[in-house]
């Protein structure tokens, strides 16, 4: 049993009141002079036993009453009767173990908090009651929860639970929890949601389903906040790598994202950490709710997998934003195929001329000056393995067929796949080539024209410099032919474009393994003019170096989420991830099966190889859920917005969870109004029994002479 | 009474104003040899004939009758029944008991109206009145007079005396029924707070002399209603003895008991040819004592 205010078993204290007056009425008893006392002693003798029980009755009565009053001013509540007083209830427990739990305010994690009101709701079940457990993190969240009535199994379960790194899901929870109480028919129902109440991971009401807002209009819901006032709160929010390809002695510029949501002006160092090595340092001065974004760069210095992390070094409250891991895979060089339908003479008029000197002018030209770029020029009728290759430049002319699979095969492994649309071959002819998969456009949009502006092209970076002498027509009005907007899944979307004007083309793709970007304009025209070059080759390299990025594959993930290793047919023997701690596992993919990589529930960088092979095949990196670093709370007064009409409690302790609880009674029970109705009654008999009617003694005291 | 018109404190203006027009008649033959207003067990010489007797030497030769003598050639001699005073005794109970009232008067202050008022009633009809105040012995015996010097006697003892001590009705009834030679009328004035059975053997005592014995049971209001309510100490009046009592319990059966005792008295008098008149205090003594003279009379 619990009370909704303690304080007033103080109260107790009074239950001695009555024995107290009764000692001192007996010892202080005013004096009445009387003559006929005979009769009295005759009338004493006879009522003294009844008197002796009654009067032992009412101290007894008046006692228990008092200290009844002040158990009932107190608010007793059985905890087992979780709201309704009456065991039976079917209870689901929706418990946020996403990353922000981890946080630690007043020294106390919240998480080890969200475990104590756990056990309290545990400490509640009684007879008949059931209790489900929802974790809204994986690992656990993806366990199916069940009613139980084991305390043991559920002590077990809840004592393995623990804050997860991977993206979860208060929603889903929340979801689960919908179904569970719906399909649930005890009388009784109550939601507990153990949470820290952090504003981002906090779903809106919109993205709840109709079913779980109205689950919770059904059933009292109590929100256990966990979390605490706000103190210092910095992350390395994310980190973004810019390479040149990411080849051996060029540099690498790592560019993390630092935030604060520190409730005062933060000055913080920031290191970036490469093979245990801190190679650089900075500081910057964070405004509450402010970020800065901190570049450094790092020289790839050999070939192989470069990992590191940038960290924020100053502690907080949650430790576990503070440092990002990123991972790059970094080459010799970019093993680069031209592939045409034929060589032509003179030069000028061979396509892949103009490119190949592009990508390597110094090639045959100076034995020590060495291109990023380890080009090939081979043609349809060679016969060449596409897979040792990190990028394919792609003439497209008519005769392509004959490699139409090894091309599909190459797009579909993740190469990098660049196509020159020559202009003498129609759309409908190379659309015929692309990768089947990559073709599934869109009838309804067929030939339509859309237009929207690339933002991502940043003329104040890079290669795309280039852009700021062009007028901004050229490259803000990019035309977007839905005849080539494909969708191979929800996952990796390709977009073709083109310049509407035909004169030059441009394409921003989304990140893939399966790059495949389609130039609408043949080098040969592009390239040779001097004027296009300017624009055009900058274009040429960064689409390059983003596809050869996007195919490093993995990149960045998040914990918990799956990494695909190989694509459906195309995975080899045997691939072999060796994970952050140095352990080494051999994943092998069933028969024409995709092969993906699960265990990503440790931080840190992994590195994928062929079994057998040498050298990594690529690496990623494995970071925390992004959305959890941002410690701001929800305003406790905004959770009863989350159903409108629910009864919505809020407590942030075991004590306060008996007045949440109380607080969700929609009427006084009555029991309750019959507990108070005696108490009143009995109060007033008290006063009654000790009002002295008739005259009093003393002013008519009897007249002795 | 300082401020009583009539000088005496238990004497008031009110009873003798009550009084004026009433009488207190004996109700069984009284002795005595003065003519009044009672019926004397003596026969004498007086106006009522009885009978007669034969004539033996030392009779007055006034009372021969002489028309029997002329039919009978015998010499008797006219009796008749004398009516003479009465003499009364009023014993009032000065015990401490009698100090116990509730309201304007004890219960000794409202006897010594009774008998005040008696006495003078007495004397204004040439009776002869004594008085006894008693507690468990007799405190003050003064004889039966019939004099206004008498009545002032009276009145002044009455005054000057206070209730104390405990209780022995029965024992002093005894000793007065010894003393008291002549028959006549006894008025008791008590709460008759003793044994009931040993007060009556000394009542019948009284009865075995011949005397009328009227009793004024004093009672105070209070010992006849118990109105109290409040858990109390309750100190005796003369022994001062203490005894804690919640009167919500004890009412009903103090009631029951003093039902009980009233009760006994009234059937015990009433089987004993005695009178008894229940005096409780908040009734005005006059009015009381009107109330029962005229109820004699008509009886009578």
């Amino acid at each position: 049993m619990g009370f909704l205010v303690p304080t007033f078993l103080a109260g107790l204290v009074l239950a001695g009141i009555p024995l107290v007056i009764h000692l001192i009425y007996r010892r202080r008893a005013p004096q009445v002079v009387f003559a006929a006392t005979r009769f009295l002693k005759v009338a004493v003798r006879r009522t003294q036993r009844k008197r002796n029980i009654d009067n032992l009755l009412l101290l007894v009565l008046r006692t228990l009453l008092l200290a009844l009053l002040a158990v009932g001013l107190a608010g007793p509540i059985l905890k087992h009767a979780i709201g309704s007083g009456r065991a039976g209830s079917d209870v689901v427990v929706v418990l946020d173990n996403s990353l922000s739990m981890s946080a630690v305010d007043d020294s106390v994690e919240r998480f080890s908090r969200a475990k104590e009101a756990l056990e309290e709701v545990f400490a509640r079940m009684g007879g008949g009651d059931l209790v489900a457990v929802i974790a809204t993190a994986p690992p656990e969240s993806r366990a199916d929860a069940a009613f139980t009535a084991d305390a043991v199994e559920l002590r077990t379960s809840a004592a393995r639970l623990a804050v997860s790194k991977a993206r979860g899901s208060i929603a889903g929870a929340l979801d689960k929890a919908g179904k569970l109480l719906a399909g649930s028919t005890a009388a009784n129902k109550m939601l507990y949601v153990i949470t820290d109440l952090q504003a981002n991971a906090f779903p809106a009401k919109e993205t709840l389903s109709d079913a779980t807002r109205a689950a919770l209009v059904a059933v009292p819901t109590v929100i256990y906040d966990c979390g605490r006032g706000k103190g210092r709160d910095l992350a390395a929010a994310s980190v973004t790598i810019e390479d040149q390809g990411a080849v051996a002695g060029t540099p690498i510029e790592v560019t993390a994202k630092v935030t604060s949501n520190s409730p005062a002006q933060e000055t913080v160092g920031v290191s970036l950490t490469v093979a245990s090595e801190r190679v650089q340092r900075r500081t910057v001065s964070l405004a509450p709710g402010g970020s800065a974004e901190v570049s450094m760069s790092v020289l790839a210095q050999r070939p192989g997998a470069l990992e590191g992390f940038v960290e924020v070094e100053t502690a907080d409250a949650l430790q576990a934003d503070n440092r990002r891991y990123f991972s790059v895979l970094v080459r010799d060089r970019i093993r680069a195929l031209i592939l045409e339908k034929e060589r032509r003479t003179p030069a000028f008029d061979d396509d892949a001329f103009f490119l190949e000197r592009a990508l390597d002018p110094f090639s045959g030209e100076s034995p020590n000056a060495k291109s990023p770029f380890d080009v090939t020029v081979t043609t349809y009728a060679d016969s060449v393995d596409l897979s040792k290759y990190d990028v394919v430049y792609l003439m497209l002319r008519s005769g392509i067929e004959t490699l139409d699979g090894a091309l599909r095969a190459y797009a579909a492994g993740g190469g990098s796949l660049i196509v020159f649309a020559c202009d003498d071959e129609s759309a409908t002819g190379w659309g015929q080539w692309l990768p089947a998969r990559l073709i599934s456009q869109k009838a309804a949009d067929r030939g339509k024209g859309q237009a929207f502006a690339i933002a991502s092209i940043d003329t104040e970076k890079g290669a795309f410099a280039a852009f700021r002498e062009e007028p901004a027509a050229l490259y803000n009005t990019i035309r977007v032919y839905s005849y080539w907007m494909t969708e191979v899944d929800e996952r990796n979307a390709k977009v073709l474009v083109r310049f509407d004007t035909g004169d030059a083309c441009a394409v921003e793709g989304a990140s893939s393994q399966e790059g495949v970007v389609v130039f609408a304009l043949a080098p040969v025209r592009t390239m040779g003019s001097l004027a296009a070059s300017q624009f055009f080759l900058p274009l040429v390299y960064e689409t390059t170096y983003h596809l050869i990025a996007a195919s490093r594959g993995g990149g960045e993930v998040c914990a918990g989420e799956s990494v695909r290793l190989a694509e459906a047919g195309l995975a080899p023997q045997g691939m072999v991830v060796t994970s952050p701690d140095g352990a080494s596992n051999l994943v092998k993919a069933a028969e024409g099966a995709v092969l993906d990589y699960t265990a990503t529930d440790r931080l840190g960088c992994y590195r994928v190889s062929d079994e057998g092979g040498k050298g990594e095949r690529f690496v990623f990196a494995v970071n925390g859920d992004e959305k959890e670093y941002d410690l701001v709370r929800l305003d406790a007064a905004k959770v009863n917005g989350l159903a409108p009409g629910a009864a919505v409690a809020v407590a942030d302790s075991p004590a306060s969870m008996e007045q949440a609880i109380a607080s969700l009674k929609p009427v006084l029970a009555f029991g309750d109004v019959l507990l108070y109705s005696v108490l009143a009654i009995a109060l007033l008999e008290c006063l009654a029994a000790n009002r002295v009617p008739g005259r009093p003694v003393g002013e008519n005291e009897p007249r002795i002479r | 009474m300082a401020g009583n018109p009539t000088g005496y404190r238990y004497l008031t203006a009110e009873a003798v104003g009550r009084l004026h027009n009433l009488s207190l008649v004996a109700r069984s033959v009284v002795e005595g040899f003065v003519t009044g207003l009672h019926r004397s067990p003596y026969h004498g010489f007086s106006v009522e004939f009885s009978g007669h007797r034969e004539y033996s030497p030392g009779d007055n030769l006034r009372y021969i009758d002489w028309q029997a003598y002329g039919r009978t050639d015998r010499y008797y001699v006219k009796q008749y029944e004398e009516e003479t005073n009465l003499r009364c005794h009023i014993l009032l109970d000065a015990s401490g008991s009698m100090s116990y009232g509730s309201g304007a008067v004890t219960k000794y202050e409202y006897g010594a109206y009774l008998a005040a008022s008696l006495a003078y009633l007495m004397i204004r009809q040439r009776d002869s009145v004594g008085l006894v105040t008693f507690d468990r012995d007799i405190r003050l015996r003064i004889p039966p007079g019939s004099t206004t010097a008498h009545l002032d006697r009276l009145l002044v003892q009455l005054e000057h005396t206070s209730p104390s001590k405990t209780t022995g009705i029965s024992e002093t009834f005894h000793a007065l029924a010894e003393n008291i030679k002549k028959r006549g009328l006894i008025i008791i004035i008590s709460d008759l707070f003793d044994d009931e059975r040993e007060v009556f053997k000394a009542l019948r005592h009284f009865r075995q002399k011949k005397h009328e014995v009227v009793i004024f049971h004093v009672l105070d209001p209070w010992e006849l209603d118990f109105p109290f309510n409040r858990t109390s100490d309750f100190l005796d009046v003369e022994s001062r003895d203490k005894l804690q009592v919640d009167p919500r319990y004890v009412r009903r059966e103090y009631l029951k008991e003093v039902n009980a005792f009233i009760e006994a008295y009234r059937r015990g008098c009433a089987e004993g040819l005695m009178e008894y008149v229940l005096a409780d205090t908040r009734a005005p003594f006059e009015m009381l004592l009107a109330s029962y003279l005229a109820k004699r009379k008509r009886l009578s």
